[in-house]
């Protein structure tokens, strides 16, 4: 099991819907706020109103149900439970209490504070009600000030608000319960996170969803036609077509890079190719004129030394002619001569030389009869050589060596198996690799330079097939040769 | 046999020319495209080997042109750079056949001779070196009238032995013109084969005084004697 890998689309959705939804939180959390200081600030101006009412002209003592709700209709509380009332004697009227005051307070110990100026109503007959007798200074001072201080007071299982108002006969004090403000608050909130929230949310996720997905276009084209790229040849460009600037910005860096990989790409495969060349010319010089020198020599020593050196340049001719068919290989240029090739025979053809070879190896073969397909002749039977050669010569006394040919929907598939005497992880992670020998001292190849495979390699390719070495255990090398029937068709 | 061979290397033109001198032909040169073109427009040779990259013209161009002019006599081309695609092209464009350099003499000989044979029709499928007739179209070997059973590799390299009779080959000469690129020159697959044919021989035919008709050049490879 790989881990879930988080697609871009996932987490852009994620991150908006995160986003979107702490933006919803704070704006509640300040809504809900101001909200709550607003109404506060509508009950202290009712609260200053009342304790004014209160102060001016206090109710009757069998008035005061009745006032108390009147007080609690104008404050809008639920009910006159959430309502207390004390006025203190100043000059005329009664001394009056209402409600169940908690007695651990006393009215002097909370931290008193000026209303805001304007929450009070305009006091009637103020300030020329002012009545004669006291103190002018006084007087006019809290007749024009109309003071009324507020205080919250916090009684352990629910808040009050208080409002003291000094009028002229006497202190009032009207004090209301704060739960009505939590209650509507509360109800606000639940409305917000219930329903609005929600939606919200919903209409947001799904937005940046699509919108993800929208941006996302362009990235999937780009990426489908990279693909493309991939699998033809260094010299295609993407098309820059109807995409958005950044992505025509996008496109042309790649196309750049591909530019220059194509460019030093061919410089090397060039190089190659024409080193290859360059050194044909003077091999066959080299070829011709040892090979007429031969006859000539009288001495048979000479004669054999000058054998030896045409094999040696027959080795170097091999060598060139591989690197320039791989040069052109690469440079996707491997032109191929499609016949049609009989791999039955080409196959029975070999294994009958490894039996005529009478190898110290048993020999198990099984290919199918009339295996024919669209190929190059001389190519193909270059594998084959190779691989097979390969299977001869490194197949220890007494191994086995395995050849199974058979068609398959698409092409047909030749399984080659041999023993060998150990191939460690490192030898066949590096199988294909050009030059490359395993332990030189073991598994020197006899012509000396490791390119045969991959050669081979290159032209299953060619054809459209593939050459690959199959995991098996490290005492056998298990090649899987696979070709498509015919050009059109992929193996 | 008139060969023409345009070819602007001089030590190729050179050896090719005596070697092939040697084997009888009658070789003619041209070392650049424009007089090779025209010397294979004249006509009068048998077969043309036209290297492929040439000062002047390349040898494509000249082929191309000859075939549009009606010119049929066959061509073989003598390609270095782009092998394979040198190989599709040419033989689209109606070359005969094609070698890639370096290549044995030995070898250009015997593709000259073989692309006559098949042109002149196959008149002439036998082949008889001394006692030994081979008859390439029924792929059948004789021995003094008694019939030789020979697998399709030792009949190629019998073949080949019998039409170099006379010259020695080394053993990765052999290989490469029966058994094709890339096969492991350091297997005794030449040796074992001319052992089997040899066994195959001396059982109609014990080798006598002189030897078996395939003579080991020690060190070297192998010979088929000529008769004298």
């Amino acid at each position: 099991m790989t881990p879930r890998v988080p697609t871009f689309r996932l987490r852009m959705f994620l991150v908006t819907t995160l986003i979107v939804a702490a933006v919803l939180a704070s704006v509640a959390l300040v809504s809900g706020s101001t909200f709550y200081a607003y109404e506060i600030q509508r009950l202290d101006a009712r609260l200053c109103a009342e304790g004014w009412r209160l102060a001016e002209r206090p109710p009757r003592a069998d008035e005061i149900d009745r006032f108390a709700r009147d007080v609690a209709g104008k404050l809008r509380l639920q009910s006159v439970d959430q309502l207390l009332l004390e006025r203190h004697e100043g000059g005329a009227g009664g001394e009056v209490v209402y409600g169940r005051w908690p007695r651990e307070i006393t009215l002097d110990q909370l931290a008193w504070s000026d209303a805001p100026v304007g929450s009070l109503p305009p006091g009637p007959g103020d300030p020329v009600a002012t009545p004669a007798g006291v103190q002018p200074g006084a007087t006019s001072e809290q007749g024009a000030r109309r003071s009324c201080r507020i205080a919250s007071l916090d009684t352990g299982d629910s808040g009050w608000r208080a409002a003291r108002v000094l009028g002229p006969d006497g202190e009032g004090i009207v004090a209301a319960n704060v739960a009505v403000i939590h209650a509507e608050l509360w109800a606000a909130l639940q409305r917000i996170s219930l329903i609005a929230a929600p939606m919200a949310l919903v209409f947001t996720a799904l937005g940046a969803w699509l919108l993800s997905g929208l941006a996302l276009r362009p990235v999937n084209r780009l990426r489908d036609a990279m693909k493309s790229v991939h699998e033809r040849a260094l010299d295609q460009r993407l098309p820059v077509g109807r995409e958005d600037s950044e992505f025509c910005e996008l496109i042309a860096s790649y196309n750049e890079m591909l530019e220059r990989l194509e460019a030093s790409f061919n410089q090397a495969s060039r190089f190659s190719a024409d080193a290859a060349h360059e050194l044909k010319t003077p091999l066959t010089i080299l070829r011709g004129q040892i090979e007429r020198a031969i006859p000539k020599a009288k001495d048979p020593e000479l004669q054999q030394e000058l054998a030896e050196v045409l094999d040696e340049v027959g080795r170097l001719a091999s060598i060139s002619r591989k690197l320039l068919l791989l040069s052109q290989a690469d440079a996707g240029k491997l032109a191929l001569l499609r016949t049609e090739a009989d791999l039955s025979a080409m196959l029975n053809e070999r294994l009958a030389d490894a039996q005529m070879l009478e190898l110290d190896a048993t020999l198990a073969a099984e290919v199918e009869p009339g295996l024919r397909l669209q190929a190059d002749e001389q190519l193909l039977g270059q594998v084959l050589n190779n691989v097979l050669g390969n299977a001869f010569r490194y197949t220890p006394p007494g191994g086995r060596i395995g050849v199974r040919a058979r068609s398959t929907p698409a092409g047909v598939e030749v399984l080659f198996r041999n023993t060998v005497r150990e191939l460690s992880p490192v030898e066949r992670s590096r199988f294909f690799e050009r030059f490359y020998r395993g332990d030189s001292a073991r598994n020197r190849r006899a012509d000396g330079h490791g390119l045969g495979l991959s050669l081979s390699r290159v032209i299953a390719r060619a054809h459209g097939g593939d050459l690959t070495l199959e995991p098996g255990s490290e005492y056998e090398v298990v090649l899987k040769l696979t070709l498509p029937r015919s050009p059109g068709a992929s193996a | 046999m008139k060969v023409l061979l345009v070819e602007d290397e001089a030590k190729i033109a050179d050896f090719v020319r005596s070697g092939l001198t040697e084997r009888g032909f009658d070789v003619e040169i041209c070392s650049d495209g424009n007089s090779g073109y025209e010397r294979a427009a004249a006509g009068g040779h048998d077969v043309v080997l036209l290297d492929i990259m040439l000062p002047g013209r390349d040898g494509l161009s000249i082929l191309k042109d000859l075939r549009t002019a009606g010119l049929s006599t066959p061509v073989i081309l003598l390609t270095a750079r782009n092998e394979l695609g040198d190989r599709v092209e040419g033989l689209n464009l109606g070359a005969d056949d094609y070698i890639a350099k370096p290549f044995y003499v030995e070898e250009l000989s015997a593709r000259i001779q073989a692309l006559l044979r098949r042109l002149s029709g196959d008149r002439n499928s036998r082949l008889q070196v001394g006692h030994l007739v081979l008859d390439r179209l029924e792929r059948q070997v004789t021995c003094k009238g008694h019939a030789i059973e020979l697998t399709s590799r030792e009949f190629n390299l019998l073949e080949h032995l019998m039409r170099s009779a006379g010259r020695v080959l080394t053993r990765k000469q052999i290989l490469e013109h029966v058994w094709g690129y890339d096969f492991d020159p350091s297997t005794n697959l030449v040796d074992v084969c001319i052992q089997r044919i040899r066994r195959k021989i001396e059982f109609i035919e014990p080798a006598g005084e002189a030897g078996s008709p395939i003579e080991s050049v020690r060190g070297v490879g192998y010979r088929f004697r000529e008769t004298t």
